[in-house]
Parts: C-alpha cells; structure tokens; sequence
C-alpha cells in the first residue's frame, strides 16, 4: 500500500497502538499535539499517555518525541506495509493512512535527523497506528533510521 | 537457552502452530530457515528492532523540553518552501 499524496501538516490526534512502541514497555496511547496549540504544522509532539516500563524494569513518567510529517522535507517518501499491518489497522481505504517520522533533534537544530527507516503509521480516521518495523535492513529498504534534514537553502 | 541440534529439512514445533525449518546451511555458516506461524504473529529481525529500540531512546533522551519556537519557525520556513514549488506536488 502506498501513500503517494501531498503531505499533510500534522493536527492534534489520539493514538492507540497496537503494539509497544519498540523501546517502550508499555507504550500504547500518544497524544499527538502541535507545537504550537490549534496550529496545524510539520512538527508536532507525541507524548505517551501511558506509564512506561524501560527494558531494564526502571519506570519512565515522561515520554516525549518530537515527530514530523516526512513528505514536506523528503517529497517522494513512502513506505509500503504489509498484509498484516494493513489489517492490524484498518487500512483497507489508502486515503486513511498517514506517516510520521520521529525526530532525533540535534544542535543546530539543522543538523537534526529523521527516522525514514522506521516510520509510524497511522490510521487518521481511527487513530489506530503502530511503528513500522521493516523486514529488510535499510540499504535495501532504501530509506535511513537517522536521514539528515534536506539542506536550507535559508541558511 | 534451549539448544537443539537439527539438520538441514528438520523442523522444530514451538507452541501450537508456529514451525521452523532449516531450509539449508552454507559454508559461510549462513542459515536459512524457514518459518510458519498464523498470520497475526509479528516476525521480525531481531537486530532490526533492537536499532529501531535504540534509536527510538536516543530520539526520547535528545528531544528538548523547550526551544519550541526555533522548532515551529523552522517548520513554518519548510513548508512554505515547499509550497513555492508547486510543480512538485
């Protein structure tokens, strides 16, 4: 299945997961929330609403990710999942489905990275959403776990 | 660890209904297997997940508290970007 459509700048959602996200015991329910309240843009906050379990047993009270609509910095990405993950979220109409990366800011925040490799996919009618998780390392895959923000011509 | 010995075309059962096959070996000591199990069960490398794991931990620990602003004006400078160039849509 493919997404092959202009990018969506990112609104406030809730989001149930189907699975842990990969790190976080736990991790089900995100909210997704602008960084700016009401302010539809390409950044935005994931924030758990669940209380966390690290792999070591410590307990973690915050989780907090900032994530990005890819397709405004990378116009022809896309993934495409597979029978399963398309049944696990509902995903049978195209049109409901949506990606976000995870950021891994940096400082300058330029020289930030995305994660192409791994990106969350999301059902927007539903909410149902779950992390990606390729079957192929990312030379085949063809995208990065850390791609390096396209230049600005701005700076 | 639960160690067996099998040979190339032996299976093992685990559970009800998932079965490994070691489909064959090569002299570079590459393994291939073969597995059937019910379509909702997740089969994945494990190296893959542990780097989705990491990097996922990584992202939480480097994502600032504040700095919201740089972050939005960025955002705000990319996206307009992109609009200017409509034949790309």
């Amino acid at each position: 299945m493919r997404t092959a459509r202009a990018p969506l700048p990112i609104t406030r959602m809730e989001l149930t997961f189907q699975h842990d996200m990969p790190g976080f015991r736990g991790a089900r329910h995100f909210a997704v929330e602008p960084l700016v309240e009401g302010t539809p843009a390409i950044f935005a906050r994931l924030r758990c609403t669940d209380s966390i379990h690290l792999h070591g047993g410590e307990t973690l009270n915050d989780l907090t990710l900032l994530v990005m609509s890819p397709g405004f910095l990378w116009h022809d990405y896309d993934v495409e999942i597979g029978e399963l993950m398309i049944e696990e979220l509902g995903l049978s109409d195209p049109n409901d489905m949506a990606l976000l990366a995870i950021v891994h800011p940096q400082d300058p925040l330029s020289q930030s990275t995305a994660n192409l490799y791994s990106p969350i996919v999301i059902n927007r009618r539903t909410g149902v959403a779950d992390q990606f998780v390729p079957g192929t390392s990312e030379q085949e895959f063809g995208w990065p776990l850390r791609a390096p923000f396209p230049h600005d011509r701005e700076e | 660890m639960l160690t067996l010995t099998r040979e190339v075309g032996q299976k093992i059962l685990i559970g009800e209904d998932i079965v490994l096959t070691v489909v064959s070996v090569s002299s570079n000591g590459r393994v291939k297997l073969g597995i059937e199990a019910p379509k909702q069960v997740r089969i994945d490398r494990m190296e893959v997940l542990d780097r989705i794991r990491q990097e996922n931990m990584d992202s939480a620990n480097a994502t600032p508290a504040s700095d919201v602003a740089a972050w939005v004006s960025y955002g705000a400078r990319r996206a307009n970007a992109r609009k200017a160039k409509p034949s790309e849509n």
